[in-house]
């Protein structure tokens, strides 16, 4: 694990940590986490029938090299202290010259560096959290929603990704920790986009966070996680389970914009069930970790639903991007898109990986994907690895990928009117990723924007 | 430049080819079953400006299974290939394609193209298509598609407002959707016969 514990950036959070379970896991610290928690019985069965799934389960034979994960070296629940006593000038300087190149507010960045500015953030959240529950709106953390809304819990829980799915879902099911909790009542619209980072009473990213979000008949909400700044954490391993439940024409919307520091295996499970005339939306970028493998998933389970994957993945040096998106058409009329654009320099590898499937009898289904590679060195990688599954035959489905370095007639046009090689790469780069770019709320958009042309000024990792 | 077609309608079959430094290959798979199909192919195009064309016209019908994995394999520069692979799958015969394209580090200045289309005309057929591409040069350009789809109707109806009845409409569409694969190649008029008799 000794190469864990170091990575490029040097910077530790000092462990101030109220409870710590031992490393490695068995029944024994499942018990423990779910004791500290005080959570009801069936939580804690559920965990542990999680365990005992988690063992039987093998890693996955195809993607990403996971073999190198060393599950009896991990911390699987930490409690941490109220309050995260980070000095901001304890930050390294690269991360303080990216947070400022990117441009992100002052009381963001303090809030990203653990230095968190609790009194500014405590304001807006009340605020934002009287203004929802006028509505009826639930948004808090998982561990308060189990607290609270035990029955609501109970009902949804585990129903859309069951921990039998894969591994790292049993995992997650075992040990989960953190995460959101929303639900949305019927017919109301939450304007204004979810960010877990208005959160600040619990921990906000945890290893193995767990969410789940009921969207109603007729509702909407966009939530957002994550962000466009470098996270830069000592978990090795971060196993996420996100499970979303759109009902009959609601319609949700999840961008996760994902910069972990490179020494960080992401294996998340993403999945929406949709039902009548429903629409869910991922937006999904993928810029940080070691491994990433994350395929947000739609099931269209009611007539008319429709799913959309937007996927934008960026692989440097040592950086493997497994990526891609997955639409299950069981209802007739449904329709789903997949696009996906992936980066790769410096030795990165980024792989599109999907799958359509149309189960018999789901007439009229529509579904496109669209993958998009840029391979912008002789060092890097790019992997497009589809599969379509048609049991009904009244359907149209297409995918279409191409993989490609940048245009030499492109840059010749840039660098004649006067710009550098680099500064061309990146405009290329940004308009590449501008369809995508554009979907994502505006300072997002705008610090990716940066972001990306740092990475390719070679400024930044 | 060099010619082969294959006539395959049952069994296993599994070829490999090498194409040398500035040669041209042309294959054109021919499969028509009503049983069980498995066809692996392999080509490697191992020499300077090598250049492969990979075509496959398949007709299935009754509960017939095909199962078709190719590869095209890049292992030298300025190498181009191309692969298309049509499909019209009758009653409940189902395909299982498997392509892939893999590009060599050292393959640099490669042209590589991949396309998968599947008709299905019965209403218990089914087609599974894994198009997958894996570059490790970056020099290149690499594209590939895959569709699955059933006759459109208004095509169809174009047709039978010509009076011509809705089962011979779908003939017709049919055998257009898979002439038009050899559309891009040159062959004799009697390497044309042999595939397409009428």
């Amino acid at each position: 694990m000794a190469r864990f514990g170091k990575y490029k950036y040097g910077f530790h959070t000092p462990e101030r940590y109220v409870f710590k379970s031992k490393k490695g896991l068995d029944a024994g610290v499942v018990h423990e986490i779910s004791g500290h928690k005080s959570e009801p019985l069936w939580m804690k069965d559920r965990r542990l029938a999680a365990y005992s799934i988690f063992g039987k389960k093998k890693l996955p034979l195809w993607g990403a090299d996971l073999s190198t994960i060393d599950f009896d070296d991990i911390y699987y629940y930490l409690k941490p202290t109220e309050k995260m006593a980070n000095r901001w000038k304890d930050l390294p300087p690269e991360i303080l010259d990216t947070y400022n190149k990117i441009g992100i507010p002052e009381a963001e960045k303090k809030f990203l560096s653990g230095v968190s500015a609790q009194f500014e953030s405590e304001v807006v959240y009340k605020s934002i959290q009287s203004a929802l529950s006028k509505k009826g709106v639930i948004f808090l953390d998982m561990d308060s929603g189990l607290r609270e809304y035990p029955d609501l819990v109970k009902q949804y829980f585990g129903t859309v990704i069951p921990p039998a799915d894969n591994k790292f879902a049993a995992l997650n099911t075992a040990v989960w920790s953190g995460g959101s909790f929303v639900y949305v009542p019927r017919g109301v619209r939450v304007d204004l986009p979810l960010q877990a980072y208005f959160r600040i009473n619990a921990a906000n990213m945890g290893q193995f966070e767990r969410t789940l979000i009921i969207a109603e008949e007729g509702s909407f909400v966009h939530y957002v996680e994550g962000c466009t700044a470098p996270i830069y954490t000592t978990d090795s391993l971060h196993s996420a389970v996100v499970e979303i439940i759109v009902k009959k024409g609601a319609r949700v919307r999840y961008t996760t914009i994902q910069n972990w520091s490179t020494n960080v295996y992401n294996l998340v499970t993403k999945r929406a069930r949709v039902e009548e005339e429903g629409t869910m939306e991922w937006v999904d970028g993928n810029l940080g970790s070691k491994v990433t493998m994350k395929y947000p998933s739609v099931y269209l389970m009611g007539r008319k639903a429709r799913g959309e994957v937007l996927s934008i993945a960026y692989a440097g040096a040592n950086q493997h991007q497994d990526a891609g998106g997955k639409a299950m058409h069981y209802a007739p009329e449904t329709s789903s898109q997949i696009i996906s654009k992936s980066i790769s320099r410096g030795g990165g590898r980024t792989s599109y990986r999907g799958m359509v499937y149309v189960s018999p009898n789901a007439k009229h289904c529509k579904s496109k994907v669209v993958c998009d590679a840029l391979i912008l060195d002789e060092h890097s990688r790019s992997d497009t690895y589809p599969t379509m599954k048609i049991n009904e035959h009244e359907t149209q489905i297409e995918h279409e990928a191409t993989v490609s370095k940048i245009g030499d007639e492109q840059l010749f046009y840039l660098t004649s009117r006067g710009l550098t090689k680099h500064m061309a790469e990146s405009m290329v780069v940004n308009g590449f990723i501008e369809p995508i770019v554009k979907e994502l709320p505006l300072e997002y958009a705008v610090e990716m924007n940066r972001l990306i042309q740092l990475q390719m000024e070679g400024s930044v990792g | 430049m060099k010619t082969i077609i294959n006539k395959i309608i049952r069994g296993k079959t599994k070829e490999e080819y090498r194409v040398q430094k500035n040669e041209t290959l042309t294959l054109v798979y021919l499969v028509n079953s009503n049983d069980y199909i498995e066809i692996k192919s392999s080509v490697h195009l191992v020499g300077d400006g090598a250049k492969a064309t990979i075509i496959g016209i398949v007709t299935g019908g009754a509960r017939s299974i095909i199962q078709i994995n190719t590869l095209q394999h890049h292992a030298a520069s300025n190498t181009t290939s191309n692969l298309l692979i049509k499909s019209v799958l009758s009653d409940a015969s189902s395909l299982k394609y498997f392509g892939s394209i893999v590009v060599d580090k050292q393959a640099q200045r490669t042209d590589a193209y991949q396309r998968n289309e599947n008709l299905l005309l019965g209403t218990r057929s089914t087609a599974t298509s894994s198009p997958v591409l894996e570059i490790l040069a970056n020099d290149v350009r690499c594209t590939h598609g895959a569709v699955v789809k059933t006759v459109d109707e208004n095509e169809l109806w174009y047709i039978t407002s010509r009076g011509i009845d809705s089962a011979r409409g779908r003939a017709m569409i049919a055998d257009g959707f898979l002439k038009s694969a050899l559309n891009d190649i040159c062959l004799t008029p009697k390497q044309y016969k042999k595939i397409f008799p009428s």
